[in-house]
């Protein structure tokens, strides 16, 4: 019986240490969360196979989706400025899906300045086109 | 007749609530826009035009991008622009994209009556190019 019990320790542990290594990363820098933007992460880590789910709340008119040409990206698109969290299920190599959480995901409206995300004008160069 | 009346009047009410509901958009499953797997992620969004007083017209654009095969690389950019009279209208911009530097504002200052122009090359790092051409 205490077999039994320790492999569902070392499982549930195990599981636990799987969620600790996937990472999410954005392809993009928070200055260009803007709405109406097709918004790329991906999901990064040894066993990470691929994306099952993202869902969304905090903001109705958010949508996701996971690329159809790779599957450990996936993408956010929100019609409206608003925070968003993301809930999403990566399938792994182990046995089990991990879970991970991105919350307070900041959409801005394009256009609208504020003291920590102001956007850096390109270099300029003397190319024709 | 009262009971025709009261069906009548349920089928009304029912139909009307049915007619209540919210109606969602769901064009956003179109928003993802590439073709074919893509090397890389861009956007670019017009954020302003305005007139000065010598009657030219001030672009502002807000360019993100991105190398799709690895979110942590960086990538090399350049911005053209052209009206149909001249070229070179504005100076080109441009240089290599990382962390912050993948989103940044190009701005052009064009006469009033000229369409603008906008040719945007990315160069991935294993050699991966795409030039893209959008006009205003």
């Amino acid at each position: 019986m205490i077999q039994y019990f320790l492999v569902f320790i070392i499982c549930i542990f195990s599981h636990f240490a799987l969620g600790q290594e996937v990472s999410v990363v954005s392809h993009y820098p928070e200055t260009a969360f803007v709405a109406k933007r097709m918004l790329p992460f991906t999901v990064q880590g040894a066993s990470v196979q691929k994306v099952i789910s993202v869902i969304t709340h905090g903001n109705d008119s958010c949508s996701t989706m996971v690329d159809p040409y790779y599957n450990k990206i996936f993408h956010i698109f929100c019609r409206e400025a608003g925070s968003v969290n993301l809930a999403i299920t990566v399938e792994s190599t182990d046995r089990f899906d991990s879970f991970v959480t991105l919350n307070n995901i900041r959409i801005y409206n394009l256009g609208v300045e504020i003291e920590e995300r102001e956007v850096p004008f390109a270099e300029e160069s003397e190319e024709p086109f | 007749m009262n009971k025709k009346y009261s069906l009548g009047l349920f089928i009304l009410c029912l139909f009307l609530f049915q007619n209540c509901g919210k109606f969602e958009k769901i064009d956003d499953i179109n928003f993802y826009s590439y073709t074919e797997a893509p090397d890389f992620y861009y956007d670019l969004k017009l954020v302003s035009v305005e007139i000065d007083s010598y009657q030219r017209q001030h672009y502002i654009f807000d360019l993100a991008m991105s190398y799709a095969h690895d979110p942590e690389q960086s990538i090399t950019y350049q911005v053209l622009f052209s009206t149909l009279d001249i070229s070179g209208v504005c100076n080109g911009q441009g240089g290599t994209a990382d962390d912050e530097s993948k989103n940044v504002r190009l701005q052009c200052l064009i006469p009033i009556e000229d369409k603008l122009f906008l040719q945007i090359t990315l160069l991935g790092p294993r050699g991966e190019e795409l030039v893209q051409q959008y006009s205003f």
